[in-house]
């Protein structure tokens, strides 16, 4: 299956699943509600020791797991902006971390249509696999394994780009 | 002698290109226009129109590394096929001016102009308008995943005057 059929097919289970949006200061991120397994306070955050590219741990069931935070131009920072108070832990299919976000909201359905990425926009390794207005502003719609890939390098050949959500 | 129509498009002062009559669709003054991260600089905002997300090409980014200016003055919206059988496509070109009609002549053919790095890759052919040559922009080229990498090498200047086999006409897409 092509990279474009798989990302189109992917453009269509996000119009129809489940998604949280995720606010990163003024940019919304569209994420599946199947790659969210809990929010967290950025209170339990502990910032000793974290590894690379990330700003802590925070504990979910038995684990500790690396949090992570991007800016609006979805690079990874190693500072904490103001107003990032949630933590939403995100699954991938071999691992999970938590992304620091200013608000989570989880939608049952997104009131319109989810576009591909355009292709002259599509950056090799970009988070962003579609696009979507929400509440009257511009959503990027993107996967947990993609943020990963963003966030953690090491991770890349797990998320496969363009194959995945 | 065959002619066809084309718009003028004003990137900078002195500087223009031009597209067919009928790639032009639609115009937007001052549009409201979205940031998208992780995209290339030439085509990093989107707009929407008709319901669609369309992106935005920024050829003053493009050929001078200069982002056009905000707030954009005119977003043109434009249509083209990469197959003539292909459904038409949609995207935008931020303008600091609204584009001018002009009729272009085979015997207006010239080279594409030698200081205007990144031209060679997004022209078809060129025309000589008032003195000034004016490159015709591939729309389908330009939208498509060919330039996401941004500009490539420049390529040696073509030994001809005319910068393609076919008529000067016959490039205006129609």
């Amino acid at each position: 299956m092509s990279t474009a059929t798989q990302t189109t097919q992917s453009a269509t289970a996000a119009q129809s699943a489940r998604v949280a949006a995720l606010k990163l200061d003024a940019l919304n991120v569209l994420i599946p509600q199947q790659d969210v397994r809990t929010l967290e306070s950025s209170i339990d955050i502990d910032a000793a020791s974290p590894v690379r590219g990330a700003i802590g741990w925070i504990a979910y069931r038995q684990d500790r797991l690396p949090v992570y935070c991007l800016s609006q131009q979805l690079e990874p920072m190693t500072t904490i902006p103001s107003g990032r108070r949630v933590v939403v832990v995100l699954q991938t299919s071999t691992r999970a971390y938590g992304l620091l976000c200013s608000e989570v909201t989880l939608l049952d359905k997104l009131a319109s249509s989810v576009q591909e990425l355009p292709d002259a926009m599509a950056l090799p390794g970009s988070p962003i696999y579609a696009l979507a207005m929400h509440e009257g502003a511009l959503a990027c719609v993107s996967s947990a394994a993609r943020i990963l890939a963003k966030v953690d390098p090491t991770a890349k050949n797990n998320a496969t780009n363009g194959a995945q959500r | 002698m065959k002619q066809a129509g084309a718009w003028l498009l004003t990137i900078a002062p002195g500087r223009m290109v031009a597209i067919g009559e009928r790639e032009l669709n639609h115009l937007i003054h001052e549009p409201t226009i979205y940031a998208v991260p992780q995209t290339p600089r030439h085509c990093a905002r989107v707009i929407e129109w008709e319901g669609q997300i369309l992106p935005v090409w920024d050829l003053a980014s493009w050929l001078f590394d200069a982002p056009a200016a905000d707030p954009i003055a005119v977003m043109a919206v434009v249509g083209f096929q990469r197959t003539r059988r292909e459904r038409p496509q949609f995207g935008a070109l931020a303008l600091p001016t609204p584009p001018v009609r002009v009729l272009v002549r085979d015997d207006q053919a010239c080279p594409l102009p030698q200081d205007l790095a990144g031209v060679q890759a997004l022209a078809i052919s060129c025309f000589k308008n008032q003195d000034q040559a004016v490159p015709i922009i591939d729309l389908a080229l330009m939208f498509s995943s060919a330039l996401v990498g941004g500009r490539p090498a420049p390529r040696p200047a073509a030994p001809t005057p005319n910068t393609g086999a076919r008529k000067l006409a016959a490039s205006l897409p129609s």
